[in-house]
């Protein structure tokens, strides 16, 4: 009777919970509510998506508009992220595509939330492959360099034999097949009788138990909340100073190598950026030392290659960074180092085009 | 199929229900019939492997009760040895050896194009071979009678609870229980239930989740990793598969309790243990007593014991040889325990640096028994935890050169100075360490407190089942297989 009591009080106070909620994991939940996730279509095609939501449908949007010029912007959850969103606001992607668009050239964005460089050296040869693109942008950013691993829906745009072939140029393309093989789904003709069960019953659970469906959003919940109450115990604020991971720096520092000159060798424009980071009072969230090689690093790799390269990590005022929801528990508010407001988005995409796309860079563009 | 799985849940739930409504004759069919389709649910064409093996052994124990002339008994037991090992050196250990020969024929200038071999390991063959070499061998010796009924003989290899990840039981354990009739118990069954939700709690809240970790540091280069990462990826891993295979030994025993079958503990808090004889005493008890009794102490021509408990280091009663001969012994014991595990040289290593441990704590004893109690156990626990963690790494790493490179790592002071991983890992470790010398402090107070304030410990026991079940619903995902299914 007492086993019987506590196996069923956790599913009693897990269904009263979540009953009827849905949570978006991709706004209040990795970002906090205060910050607003945005991707730009343009008719019935995206310009900004993700892997995995949208992308198909985006480079088959630039097959069919069939301009002269084709980039490609590739980074983390800033391009897509608004702090303090108001109804009718754009964020960069949006605006810089619009302006480009003017100019002949067609934009489409891909940002990854918690992206790294690794993710975009995939991305990269996918649209590459898919709609050889003649200009690049690629915002750097040291946090990108302290994240690692590859998302499902990065991993099977690795898939085909071509970016198969053509990832395995570079040592670190080598080391990123051998992951997303090790991840490849079981043709279904060859899965177990227990692999063919285990989805069955799955679907079924999904269908007929709203509690079980809801697991994904139950999991998400705990992490965030276990990553919360780390912060808190350890004082984890967003002025805390990130170091450098060592071997995901030089994986991912790799993989910047590796996108700058499968680039180079294609003959694409690149456009390289230090991507915008907020400070308290002055103060980076990084040690010192350690950002300044990262910007120095960049930059050598950035000159080997022939990419333009901007440093934009003063570029956003700080009355334009915005707030997100705390990282610690409670309720509340904190500085938001990585996502700026909608003022923000249009400052960098205006800067974008004055630095990347202004004269000299047109005149350039035409002696090629 | 695997334990943490819908699958097993639902396959089951039908098993355990369909055993106590069946008569005692029925319940040996029922479990024969459902332990092939346990088995065939990850290739039903490795049933027909396992009844091959098993109906040689069926025979030749049947020969070997059968006869009274020793010679004619010892040919029938080496046929079925033979057998035996012929069978788990095709399946596990040909390509290793044909890769080693070509490898050493290339050393002499003969360069041999490796052949095209594909070989599929079939699960648990490591396990039930042991198991079924035990089982000859207890009736050479007379130990138990050689079993007439295919049926009942069928339950006690493949009885699908142990068929996969063990335990590894002997004929004794299982044969009876599977004779006689339980009759249905709430408190045997209720415990049945507790010990699964403890194992699915090990293996997908725990394992599971440490296991990215584990995955990443030891992907990660080894020219970038600190001490501290290397001693930190040891612990992570000891934590990793110590819940994974505690797991499956707690979901085994739980299932066999469904049914009224009781098996033998498999572990019983390794990382409290005190000395390398302690440690073989708390974990995988039921392989380091079949080491023990099938290889060790034959070897030292000492007697035997029947029980598959009380790990390696039960002192055997009559000691033959002793001396030199015994550290050879202690050394083949070891280096066939690595290489039970798998076809590498990472596993050998693993075993001979267990052996040498061993022989390095025989020897302190002189030194050790001058030191008072508490700090003898102290140190004994400290120094006995990191060998025992640092001894996973040839375990987990790639190859022998990568583990040799991560101890290297150890004695330059220069890698002590700065940290590699990622700071959850260090934190996970620590809350994994701290954690499990809770919850056996949490264990021995519950069981202290069961005595006196039987109340109490009842709702503290309830409250550890809510939480444990609840985040097993919320994680219970066959995401990985168990770690020794590959054993």
């Amino acid at each position: 009777m007492g086993l019987l009591c506590a196996v069923s009080l956790p599913l009693i106070f897990l269904t009263v919970h979540y009953t009827g909620r849905k949570t978006d994991f991709g706004d209040a939940s990795v970002m906090g509510a205060a910050t607003t996730s945005l991707f730009a279509v343009r008719g019935a095609f995206p310009i900004h998506c993700q892997p995995g939501e949208g992308l198909d449908l985006a480079v088959q949007g630039v097959k069919l508009r069939g301009l002269s010029n084709k980039a490609v912007w590739l980074g983390n959850s800033q391009l897509h992220a608004v702090n303090q969103f108001r109804s009718g606001e754009r964020n960069a992607p949006d605006l810089l595509s619009e302006r480009l668009a003017n100019r002949s050239i067609d934009l489409i964005t891909v940002s990854l939330g918690n992206g790294n460089l690794q993710e975009h050296l995939i991305l990269f040869h996918y649209l590459l492959d898919h709609i050889q693109p003649d200009i690049m942008i690629l915002p750097v950013v040291f946090d990108d360099t302290r994240e690692d691993g590859l998302r499902d829906s990065v991993v099977d745009l690795s898939r085909s034999e071509r970016i198969v072939r053509s990832l395995e140029q570079s040592d670190i393309g080598r080391k990123l097949l051998k992951i997303s093989s090790a991840s490849a789904p079981v043709p279904s003709d060859e899965a177990t009788p227990q692999e063919r069960s285990e989805a069955q019953l799955n679907i079924w659970l999904d269908e007929q138990v709203p509690l079980w469906s809801a697991r994904p959003e139950m999991r998400g919940d705990l992490f965030i909340s276990l990553y919360k109450l780390r912060n808190t115990v350890f004082g984890i604020t967003p002025s805390s100073k990130r170091k450098i991971i060592p071997g995901r720096y030089s994986n991912n520092m790799a993989a910047y190598e590796a996108i700058l000159s499968t680039a180079a060798s294609s003959g694409i424009r690149m456009l390289v950026y230090i991507a915008p980071i907020g400070s308290d009072r002055g103060e980076r969230p990084y040690v010192d030392s350690e950002y300044r090689r990262f910007k120095e690093e960049i930059a050598l790799l950035a000159r080997k290659y022939g990419a333009d390269l901007e440093n934009f990590e003063d570029l956003i005022h700080e009355t334009l960074w915005g707030l997100k929801d705390l990282t610690t528990v409670g309720t509340g508010k904190e500085l938001d180092f990585m996502h700026f407001t909608a003022a923000g988005h249009r400052v960098l995409a205006e800067q974008l085009e004055r630095k990347f796309f202004t004269e000299p860079f047109r005149a350039r563009e035409q002696r090629r | 199929m695997i334990f943490n799985s819908v699958t097993y849940l639902v396959f089951l739930t039908l098993a355990v229900c369909l055993f106590w409504m069946l008569p005692t004759r029925s319940r040996l069919w029922l479990i024969f019939l459902s332990s092939l389709i346990f088995y065939g649910f990850w290739r039903p064409e490795f049933i027909l492997l396992i009844l091959f093996s098993a109906s040689i052994d069926f025979i030749a124990a049947q020969k070997i009760d059968q006869y009274e002339n020793q010679a004619r008994r010892r040919g029938w037991l080496v046929f079925s040895l033979i057998c035996n090992l012929a069978l788990l050196f095709y399946f596990k250990y040909l390509l290793f050896f044909v890769d080693n020969s070509l490898a050493f024929a290339s050393v002499f200038g003969h360069e041999i194009p490796t052949p095209l071999l594909s070989i599929i390991l079939p699960l648990g063959i490591s396990f039930y071979t042991f198991q079924t070499i035990s089982y000859v061998v207890d009736v050479y010796r007379r130990m138990i009678p050689a079993q007439r009924d295919f049926l009942l003989y069928g339950c006690f290899v493949t009885f699908f609870p142990q068929l996969v990840a063990g335990p590894i039981l002997r004929g004794h354990e299982l044969l009876n229980q599977l004779t006689q009739r339980p009759s249905f118990n709430v408190e045997m069954f209720a415990g049945g239930l507790r010990r699964i939700i403890y194992g699915l709690f090990l293996k997908v809240v725990i394992a599971d989740n440490i296991a990215p970790l584990v995955d990443e540091g030891f992907a990660g280069s080894i020219a970038k990793m600190s001490a501290l990462d290397v001693l930190t990826l040891s612990f992570l891993f000891g934590f990793q598969i110590y819940c994974d295979f505690s797991a499956y030994s707690h979901i085994a025993l739980g299932s066999a309790r469904l049914m009224g079958i009781h098996f033998p503990e498999n572990f019983n808090f390794p990382y409290i243990a005190r000395s390398p004889k302690e440690f073989w005493q708390r974990w995988h008890i039921s392989l380091s007593s079949w080491v023990r009794d099938y290889l060790y102490l034959p070897l030292i021509g000492a007697k035997v014991d029947d029980r598959s408990v009380g790990g390696l280091a039960v002192a055997s009663q009559e000691k033959v040889f002793a001396g030199r001969y015994q550290v050879v012994a202690l050394f083949v014991t070891w280096a066939v325990m690595g290489f039970w595990h798998g076809a590498n040289w990472t596993f050998i290593f693993w075993g001979l640096y267990h052996a040498t441990y061993i022989q390095i704590y025989r020897l302190s004893t002189p030194f050790r028994v001058m030191l008072p109690t508490w700090i003898r156990n102290l140190i004994g626990w400290g120094v006995t935890l990191l060998i025992c963690m640092l001894s996973w790494i040839p375990f987990r790493a790639n190859n022998i050169g990568d583990a040799l490179s991560m101890y290297a790592i150890l004695f330059d002071p220069l890698r002590y100075s700065f940290l590699g991983l990622r700071e959850n890992s260090y934190l996970i470790a620590a809350l994994l360490m701290i954690g499990f010398m809770l919850t056996w402090l949490a264990n021995r107070l519950n069981l202290k407190l069961a005595e006196s304030y039987e109340r109490i410990a009842f709702l503290l026991e309830c409250g550890v089942i809510a939480i444990a079940s609840g985040l097993v619903f919320v994680f219970l995902r066959p995401v990985s297989q168990f770690i020794y299914f590959q054993f």
